[in-house]
């Protein structure tokens, strides 16, 4: 027992700083180990998980109703309201989606930097019928529909469908690389799980030296 | 200030050419929880998000004089407590605390400047008599203000705080969570002294609630380890409530909390968009809101209030067969409805068949 004590000990620095030097490569290489959300070295994280932070664990474990209510359709929550209907959708389409819920659920200004700056989403007048409201300020806009219309209407963005994104190693149009449902998102410049963000920059899909990442959707 | 008086200016001239934000159309009917034929324990009563929604009209007079009706708009609501014929909310588009009287149906702005000038207010307090307790990350303290919201005194400052983002009050002492020591904090309120720290290493990860019950136990959202934890006054360790999971009872983005005269625990998740309520010990017995736009539903909700005082201003919303007991106050950070109000309540019409 001993033995392995004074094993453990000398072996345990270099193990450290192999294990160390491995994640700080494949975070360069591009993958959510080393980068800001990665959550595995605090104390709290016991079981070493990277994803459950974000992703809550769906157990199958029979629990019991809630007291005041036994007559529940299902025992599972949904999570970032995807339950809207489409119509909603149109109405309401400057609301952030459950895409974006996902992020902002965590990135309030209180308990992770706030990434999206003053009320963003709130009401169509603020955001959405005028998107260069200077209302905004330095925030970008998220949850809009960009289209082939929209860049007609707005002149001063690239047709998404036809402009190429870009992005390393890829040759397909913003649509199909940064927009989700023609919808723009957190996700469309920020790689939260860190594997194709630049590194050194905050989780970017695209270096924004020169302005590129900007450039890339806005033809100025 | 300036600034701040630009972002004004900027609502109300936006609110000028945009008038009232319109509603969803509400389906038909009452909102209850659990919905009927089950026996209903609460109702989605009302949604504010400005004083147009207190009741406030602009007369035909003011209209001519001033042209057309401009209503405030509350920004971006955090944290909300409650005392007799007031709600009070932590705006964080606004920085600053917005008092919303029912009795007069205005929403008024805390003008705090000079030593109680706020940085980045996040929790709030509201004593009965209307202190203000708030939680000021920029500052590292905990400011107060009166009924009047006049300046008082503060609490910490960097050498005890980091980030102190929530605040609660019982008796003469201060209960302060801190998100980046990850510390729960026991002050007293005269001398300001910290008579306790709750919190080794790895105990709490990002607290980031904490509320007080009735008889001064203290519940704290322990946000990334995904369950709300129990102490004593005395700040002694006594349960956790919920786990981590998508299942009923577990929790994914837990925020505010708040315990009613009952002992029932409630708490808000971000990822559900829902509350759930807890009995004292720690059973789930329902939850209510969920995500969506229609009435009821919450939108990314953050802070949570239980107010036993001003039921009488929104009896009118309530079913007849349903007698209110308290009412529920829950924030969202984004869409359309900024407050909800749920009462807690009796069903007094009769037998159902779910019973």
């Amino acid at each position: 027992m001993s033995l392995d004590c004074s094993h453990m000990k000398k072996t345990m620095p270099v193990a450290m700083m192999i294990v160390f030097s491995l994640f700080s490569q494949v975070a360069r290489a591009g993958s959510i180990i080393g980068s800001p959300h990665d959550f595995r070295g605090y104390l709290w994280n016991r079981s070493g998980e990277i994803c459950l932070p974000c992703h809550a664990p769906h157990y199958a474990r029979t629990l019991p109703a809630p007291l005041w209510n036994q007559n529940l359709p299902t025992q599972t929550y949904i999570m970032y309201g995807k339950t809207h209907t489409p119509t909603m959708d149109a109405e309401l389409s400057s609301q952030p989606d459950g895409m974006s819920k996902i992020c902002l659920s965590c990135h309030d200004g209180i308990l992770a930097p706030e990434t999206y700056g003053r009320n963003p989403g709130r009401a169509a007048h603020l955001f959405g019928k005028d998107l260069t409201s200077s209302v905004l300020g330095n925030n970008h806009p998220i949850s809009f529909v960009y289209d082939s219309s929209l860049a007609v209407k707005e002149r001063d963005l690239y047709d998404p469908s036809t402009k190429l994104s870009g992005l390393a190693g890829s040759t397909g149009s913003i649509t199909k690389d940064m927009l989700f449902s023609n919808r723009m998102e957190c996700s469309s410049c920020h790689d939260v799980h860190n594997t194709k963000a630049v590194p050194g920059t905050k989780l970017l899909v695209k270096d924004n030296a020169g302005s590129a990442l900007c450039l890339t959707c806005h033809n100025k | 200030m300036v600034k701040r008086l630009f972002i004004l200016s900027m609502l109300m001239l936006c609110m000028g050419c945009a008038s009232m934000p319109e509603k969803p159309a509400a389906p038909s009917g009452t909102v209850f929880y659990p919905p009927l034929p089950q026996l209903p324990r609460l109702q989605f009563l009302h949604s504010i998000s400005g004083d147009y929604d207190l009741g406030k009209r602009q007369s035909a007079f003011q209209t001519f004089l001033v042209g057309n009706p401009r209503y405030q708009l509350l920004g971006e609501p955090y944290a909300v407590a409650a005392s007799k014929g007031k709600i009070y909310i932590m705006d964080r588009m606004y920085k600053t605390i917005v008092t919303l009287d029912l009795a007069s149906q205005e929403m008024s702005f805390l003008n705090d400047h000079g030593v109680g000038r706020l940085g980045d207010p996040a929790g709030l307090w509201v004593s009965e008599e209307g202190l203000k307790y708030v939680a000021d990350m920029q500052r590292k303290q905990v400011v107060t203000f009166d009924q009047d919201d006049n300046f008082l005194r503060t609490y910490g400052g960097p050498e005890i705080f980091e980030k102190p983002v929530d605040v609660a009050v019982y008796g003469k002492r201060l209960y302060v969570v801190d998100l980046e020591k990850e510390q729960l904090f026991i002050l007293d309120s005269d001398t300001g002294r910290v008579i306790k720290t709750v919190g080794q290493k790895g105990e709490f990860f990002k607290p980031s609630h904490v509320t007080v019950g009735p008889q001064g136990n203290v519940f704290i959202t322990d946000a990334l380890h995904f369950v709300i934890k129990k102490f004593s006054p005395e700040g002694q360790f006594l349960a956790t409530i919920g786990f981590h999971g998508d299942q009923v009872g577990g929790f994914a983005r837990p925020r505010g909390v708040a315990v009613d005269k009952d002992r029932r625990l409630y708490v808000v998740d971000a990822a559900f968009e829902n509350v759930q309520i807890f009995d004292d010990q720690g059973r789930i017995l329902l939850f209510f809101g969920g995500p969506g736009y229609g009435p009821g539903d919450l939108y990314l909700p953050a802070g949570i209030a239980i107010d036993n005082d001003n039921t009488a201003y929104f009896q009118k919303f309530a079913n007849p067969d349903f007698k209110l007991e308290y009412l529920v106050y829950v924030t969202n950070m984004f869409g359309k409805n900024m407050l909800n109000v749920y009462g807690f309540g009796q069903w007094v019409g009769g037998s159902l068949s779910g019973e």
